[in-house]
């Protein structure tokens, strides 16, 4: 079993278009049966998380979207604020200053500022979560990442400031958030990948680039849509003879889908070798379902699924 | 609603609607590589256009067009086939000689460019700076490299200037552009805007004049922010930003005008007549939808819409009408097998073929939706092959569904 749900966060990501909503979605579902209360975030302001969960209307941010599942959208300028209000100390100063075009620009153009409010204001969330404990909304976050190559540059920020800042409050600052995010009882890192060559590329370098170059925890690769392939059928005596009476064009059709499937599941299996090869963390893997948008009830198949091998 | 009229009098027969052209051939691209000069492929990422950009310009090439594929990430394999590895904005000729041992003697000539982003920038830089002097200055900026890659847009807006800059070289008879992969549509389609209106914002004004000009309570403000906050930005870039930026704008304000004359230039392209946009979709209805709303925003804009190319689809084993009472032949015909073996394992067979045609089912619904959202558009499928398709044969081979007649 791979422990997640006594985390205070889950980072979940991977290459765009693989699945990284609903794979948040199924995990909230999950840690509402393991009796958490489950955040789930999303670094900009157009959500998806909402129409995953069936809802198509504009909805408040920090509301439930379902049962005990609360998710929100991320107002970046409104972060700002309150990280600045949080060094300055005066709210008013921060807003004005906020307001500042020059300092508005900054604010959205220096590099590494942006994924510097963003891991900031995550960690603090945690925080917080833990210092009001019950009181407190949700108490289990999961972030709705941002595809592999911003989501790395993203979590790198920390450590890069606290080596450039060598004393005082932001020095100190940046180390915890550096150590929150380095620590497996508190954060961790969900990825998730389809067995195609560029999603497993992406994934594969996310995690050599994440484990070996700076130190944070990958808990398991979710490998999402495996088409099921029955083995037993791909051999070729069993299709040979057509049965006495069955339709031809239906057997031809038969024997091309048998061939199809062959090249599919060594296909597949290519794939999750390499994965297997070159990650050490765990394989957890999701059927395709065919369904769009995904329903509930269709969440909470996946959900079980994950159960089988999350806690 | 409608899309411009281009092509209708080519492709209305086999383009009445996406329902309609299912699973027959629609040639509109075939008319796209004949008549027009330039093809964006647009759509989410991971959809396959980079492929299918490859595909399109490689069969205009063997029909005799001088083509130009222009890409930003493609798969290595596939960088390997157009023998372009590495960034750098050069046109590489393409080795189209695998091909003519086929019998397909193209007669037309490939190119292949992988772009560059920053060096695009930096060549508008230097085309537009009166004198080697400020280019270095402006080079030579520490934040220069910081501020081109961090910009807004600026990834975008470097391909559709690089397409201006070809198309008005004149030493293609096509350009056909591989797009960045962007959540939004509008994140490609603004960006020639976005950055005309940086240049003329108050930000950049701000800074060629010394930065008294805030106001006095902007600066105080400043003064009273400005320690935390550009200590923040210092720990991070590990520049003296106020300064650095300051020097940065004041080195670039000389070619300024040149720079939002050129901006504005560039995006005359995706509106020119000799610009078509090709839209690149799995069936899936997530993107599906995407799709629809990025086909709308084309039409607001008037940006000349050529037509749709659903990458991926399951065709069916079984036609829809007739697959029920096949299916259930076949099963009866089974259960008649006396070999107990032989029977399981034919009713396996059985159940596999169901379960893979509710796939070939869920795609159908993904283009009759097509269909729905945008009617009329001409609609191009490719099957969903099992493995990726990276080397020029493999190009050639999906390009007889594109082209299908």
């Amino acid at each position: 079993m791979i422990r997640l749900f006594h985390k205070k966060l889950v980072i979940v990501s991977g290459k765009g278009g693989v699945g990284k909503s609903t794979l948040c979605a199924a995990l909230a579902i999950l840690a509402r049966r393991k009796d958490r209360r489950p955040l789930i975030l999303e670094l900009t302001e157009f959500e998806s998380i909402p129409t995953v969960f069936g809802s198509d209307l504009e909805q408040a941010k920090g509301e439930f979207v379902a049962d005990g599942i609360r998710s929100t959208g991320f107002d970046f300028e409104e972060a700002v604020t309150e990280y600045l209000t949080l060094h300055l100390k005066v709210r008013a100063v921060s807003q004005i200053l906020h307001k500042n075009p020059v300092v508005k620009y900054f604010t959205r153009t220096a590099p590494g500022f942006k994924e510097l409010v963003y891991t900031g204001k995550i960690w603090y969330m945690a925080q917080d979560m833990a210092r009001r404990g019950d009181r407190h909304p949700f108490d289990f976050m999961i972030l709705d990442a941002p595809s592999t190559g911003q989501c790395l540059e993203m979590l790198r920020v920390p450590g890069v400031v606290s080596d450039m800042v060598r004393v005082g409050p932001i020095m100190r600052e940046t180390r915890a958030m550096e150590a929150f995010y380095k620590n497996p009882d508190e954060s961790g890192i969900l990825l998730i990948t389809l067995l195609q060559e560029m999603p497993v590329n992406e994934v594969l370098q996310m995690s050599s680039d994440l484990t070996e170059k700076q130190g944070l925890p990958v808990d398991a690769v979710v490998i999402n849509q495996i088409v099921p392939v029955d083995e037993d059928i791909l051999d070729e005596k069993a299709r040979a003879t057509c049965p006495e009476g069955a339709s031809e064009e239906a057997w031809a059709a038969l024997q091309q889908a048998v061939t199809d499937l062959k090249i599919l599941h060594d296909a597949q299996e290519t794939f999750r070798k390499r994965l297997a090869k070159e990650i050490k963390a765990p394989q957890v893997e999701l059927p395709l379902i065919l369904k769009s948008p995904l329903s509930l009830k269709d969440l909470d198949r996946l959900a079980t699924t994950l159960e089988e091998n999350f806690e | 609603m409608s899309p411009p009229p281009e092509n209708s009098h080519k492709t209305a027969n086999n383009s009445r609607s996406a329902g309609a052209a299912l699973y027959g051939g629609s040639s509109f691209l075939r008319d796209l590589i004949r008549e027009r000069e330039i093809l964006i492929f647009g759509g989410a990422g991971g959809v396959g256009k980079t492929t299918l950009a490859a595909c399109v310009a490689l069969q205009a090439a063997i029909e005799g067009k001088k083509t130009l594929v222009m890409t930003i990430d493609p798969a290595r394999r596939l960088a390997d086939s157009l023998g372009v590895r590495e960034l750098g904005n050069e046109e590489h000729e393409v080795d189209l000689t695998p091909l003519a041992r086929n019998g397909e003697a193209p007669k037309g000539k490939l190119f292949a460019l992988m772009l560059d982003p920053k060096k695009t920038f930096d060549d508008m830089v230097r085309s537009f700076s009166p004198s080697a002097e400020v280019t270095d200055r402006v080079f030579n900026n520490r934040l220069y490299q910081q501020i081109t890659s961090s910009l807004a847009g600026m990834y975008e807006y470097s391909a559709i200037e690089k397409v201006y800059e070809i198309h008005q070289s004149r030493v293609y008879d096509l350009i056909v552009v591989d797009t960045p992969p962007t959540k939004h549509a509008l994140e490609f389609l603004d960006a020639p805007n976005k950055l005309v209106e940086f240049f003329r914002s108050g930000v950049v004004r701000w800074f060629l004049k010394p930065y008294l000009s805030v106001g006095k309570i902007g600066l105080r403000v400043m003064q009273a922010g400005s320690d935390v906050l550009f200590k923040i930005f210092e720990a991070i870039t590990g520049f003296s930003i106020v300064r650095d930026v300051s020097d940065f704008f004041i080195a670039l304000q000389d070619l300024w005008d040149g720079l939002v004359f050129r901006a504005e230039k560039a995006s005359e392209v995706l509106l020119a007549k000799e610009t078509s946009f090709v839209l690149v979709t799995s069936p899936h209805q997530q993107n599906i939808r995407e799709i629809a709303f990025y086909h709308a925003k084309l039409v607001e804009r008037k940006i000349p819409f050529g037509g749709i190319i659903v990458n991926r689809f399951h065709f069916p084993y079984l036609p829809k009408s007739k697959r029920k009472a096949l299916l259930d032949q076949t099963e009866a015909a089974i259960r008649g097998e006396m070999n107990r073996g032989t029977q399981a394992k034919h009713l396996r067979l059985l159940d596999n073929l169901r379960a893979i045609e509710d796939i070939s089912d869920f795609d159908r619904l993904g283009v009759e939706l097509l269909g729905r959202k945008i009617p009329r558009a001409p609609v191009a499928l490719v099957p969903a092959l099992p493995t990726d398709v990276y080397s020029l044969t493999g190009l050639q081979s999906v390009n007889q569904h594109l082209f299908a007649e």
